[in-house]
């Protein structure tokens, strides 16, 4: 299932890998080259893979592999580093899909749960219904946009505390 | 109400936007990936550098990273500063000196986490319009909300404010000194709106639904309000801001 940790300040932020870009560096271009990596940056970036950290933008020009989308480096390290927790909040609701497709496969391995920090609200269409936790414990989607809802309320508190980010 | 403009004019690629700056804050939100915010970032600071792009404002315009941010909220005049809300959210340190500070911050964010919420107006997205060629656009250009200002064909009103309290008590008063028969729901809270109109959707689903919530600092519950309004037409949000 795909649990969400909402806010920060529920979460050791330690094993949290946040900026996707900066993790993204380490990517290999096997990464990029398998069929996952393909349609994801196809239906995202609208770019091609031509081999490795070579691509072809949506306007037939040259891009590396360090212009995609960070909601598609995210997915990337997610299928690739999948010992850490990734912030959610650097993917768009396009990524969806393919999150949940990553979700899936993990639970066919039975490597567990995907957990991911989020501190936006995520459109998950209401095909997903029974695939999702907040802090473990399994939620509807309508409660996980009440959740959302809530929390995003309770960060403008001003007594609100934070943490700093790794 | 005082808005300041920056206009970014491309010489290379030829092309011109705009963003008006209605608040402290505004925000370049993002609902997909791939939407080119970061590549609109990356492409105009690297032009304005080069000289390939020119930016018009009142103040003067500063594109912060990582290693800038700090450094360019200690500018002595005021400044847009421009910059990826993670450079932001990095520390609780710089959150507190970017709510506190004289600039006028434009955030390229999907999370929005300061406290400082932008206005509906406040809220724009990027438009990729050919390669490195963008456009800014008002996220409310399209009316995603619903907006109006007029009571026509509406049965239930929902408050933000909390039962007898603020829009609650001043509506449901207006009702009975006007005599007109309209359900006041109070959902007490900005993040409980959402809720109560999936719920009145369900219950009432033909029944004109009409919002009153304040529209000045709306950017966290956008996007699930957004939502609301596209599952039911029936709902409408009240056009106003209310600045307490």
């Amino acid at each position: 299932m795909l649990n969400f940790i909402i806010g920060r300040e529920n979460i050791d932020l330690g094993p949290v890998h946040m900026d996707s870009p900066l993790y993204f560096r380490k990517a290999k271009p096997g990464w990029l080259n398998d069929d996952f990596a393909r349609r994801a940056i196809l239906a995202i970036d609208k770019a091609k893979v031509l081999n490795g950290f070579a691509l072809e933008n949506r306007y037939g020009y040259g891009m590396s592999s360090e212009q995609i989308s960070t909601g598609t480096k995210t997915l990337l390290l997610i299928k690739n580093q999948p010992q850490f927790v990734y912030y959610a909040s650097n993917m768009g609701d396009n990524c969806v899909p393919f999150l949940m497709e990553l979700v899936k496969d993990r639970e066919t391995a039975g490597m567990g749960d995907v957990t991911l920090l989020l501190e936006h609200f995520m459109d998950i269409p209401y095909e997903y219904e029974g695939m999702l936790k907040i802090d473990g414990r399994p939620v509807t989607i309508d409660e996980y946009e009440d959740a959302v809802a809530e929390w995003c309320e309770h960060r403008d508190d001003p007594g609100y505390k934070w943490r700093d980010a790794d | 109400m005082r808005v300041c403009k920056v206009t970014f004019t491309d010489f290379m690629d030829g092309y011109s936007f705009s963003i008006n700056l209605f608040s402290h804050y505004t925000t370049i939100i993002g609902f997909n990936s791939g939407e080119g915010k970061t590549w609109m970032f990356d492409s105009v600071s690297r032009k304005q550098a080069a000289g390939e792009l020119r930016v018009d404002c009142e103040y003067g315009v500063v594109f912060s990273t990582l290693e800038s941010l700090e450094r360019d909220l200690d500018l002595d005049g005021r400044v847009v500063i421009i910059t990826d809300e993670y450079t932001i959210s990095k520390s609780v340190s710089i959150m507190n000196k970017i709510n506190n500070c004289k600039h006028i911050i434009i955030a390229i964010t999907r999370a929005s986490v300061l406290r400082a919420n932008s206005p509906l107006n406040g809220i724009y997205r990027i438009i990729l319009q050919g390669d490195s060629v963008f456009d800014a656009v008002p996220v409310n250009a399209d009316n995603p909300l619903n907006l109006t200002r007029s009571f026509s064909g509406i049965d239930i009103i929902v408050t933000e404010a909390a039962f007898e309290k603020s829009e609650h008590q001043f509506i449901s008063g207006l009702c009975e000194i006007t005599g007109k028969k309209l359900d006041i729901v109070a959902a007490g809270g900005k993040d409980k709106i959402a809720k109560k109109l999936r719920q009145l959707s369900i219950e009432y689903p033909n029944k004109g639904i009409l919002v009153f919530m304040d529209l000045g600092n709306v950017s966290s519950q956008f996007k699930i309000l957004e939502k609301r309004c596209a599952d039911n037409k029936f709902i409408k949000v009240f056009d106003y801001t209310c600045f307490e």
